[in-house]
């Protein structure tokens, strides 16, 4: 487990430090930025394999937690992580999402409640059909 | 009684196949109580006496993490703890029967009933005693190996 978890995170932190390189060089390619904003690029790295990488194998994967339980830990972690990671990119951007917050909450409850119940129910449904059809 | 061991390919791992003459098939049921008593066995501490006792692995059904130790229970019910990590555990059980479900629980696939999707989304293992267990989705993928 934990050397599963190891993986994905450097997984998601490589890909993640490529994505917003790139994203820098198409929206900001003309400027010059500081050594202090690699560091900010690194946070951002961090945040997502934490969140991505981590968080999301771990709950589904592994841990046997009820729904409500998966649903409020995502939930506030990935609205915490995503707030935090557009920080790190710039203050600009995070000041004009800010007032957005409750509706951003909103959403991120009601799709992690369609992962974390109605798609994992399915799935659960799926997966215990398949199995009892290998035992018979 | 002459016995001649013999390999057959055909046959999958953890089958023996018993060929008697037609005479002796009323010694069936004495041959397979003798085998199945003459099986792996594993040393278990009583609970309540701190004695440790040696159990048939077979009439294991679920082993279950508990701190530094291991709680046994075997499918009649008795339940003896285990002086070792659910990891140790793990890596000593020779048997092909023997299958982690999730982070703290190895259970016995001979005594699988049934599986289940729980009202909370979660798959479920129920055990021939009615006993359910939860599995997680990692590893489901080592169960379809070990079942198929």
């Amino acid at each position: 487990m934990i050397n599963q978890l190891k993986h994905s995170f450097f997984q998601v932190f490589t890909v993640t430090s490529l994505w917003v390189t790139l994203l820098l060089t198409v929206f900001n390619g003309d400027e010059l930025i500081s050594m202090q904003y690699l560091w900010r690029v690194a946070g951002i790295a961090v945040i997502a394999a934490a969140v991505f990488g981590v968080m999301y194998d771990a709950l589904w994967n592994h841990f046997t937690f009820r729904p409500v339980w998966n649903i409020l830990i995502s939930s506030i972690l990935s609205i915490t992580g995503s707030t935090a990671a557009v920080w790190l990119y710039s203050t600009e951007m995070y000041e004009f999402i800010l007032p957005w917050w409750p509706g951003m909450l909103l959403l991120t409850v009601v799709l992690h409640t369609i992962a974390f119940y109605f798609y994992a129910k399915a799935d659960s449904r799926k997966k215990a059909e398949e199995l009892n059809r290998i035992i018979k | 009684m002459e016995i001649i061991f013999e390999a057959d390919g055909s046959i999958g791992q953890g089958i023996a196949k018993v060929i008697t003459h037609p005479a002796e098939t009323e010694h069936w049921g004495q041959i397979r109580e003798a085998i199945h008593h003459s099986g792996h066995k594993l040393v278990v501490i009583h609970p309540k006496n701190d004695r440790k006792v040696q159990i048939l692995l077979s009439s294991v059904a679920v082993i279950e993490s508990e701190d530094r130790m291991c709680n046994v229970r075997v499918i009649t019910g008795e339940r003896y703890l285990l002086n070792k990590r659910l990891k140790g555990v793990e890596d000593s059980l020779e048997s092909p029967h023997f299958v982690k479900i999730n982070n703290t629980t190895i259970i016995n696939t001979s005594y699988i009933k049934e599986f289940s999707s729980t009202d909370n989304a979660r798959i479920q293992v129920v055990l021939t005693d009615g006993s359910g267990y939860l599995v997680s989705r990692f590893y489901i993928k080592n169960f379809r190996g070990k079942l198929s």
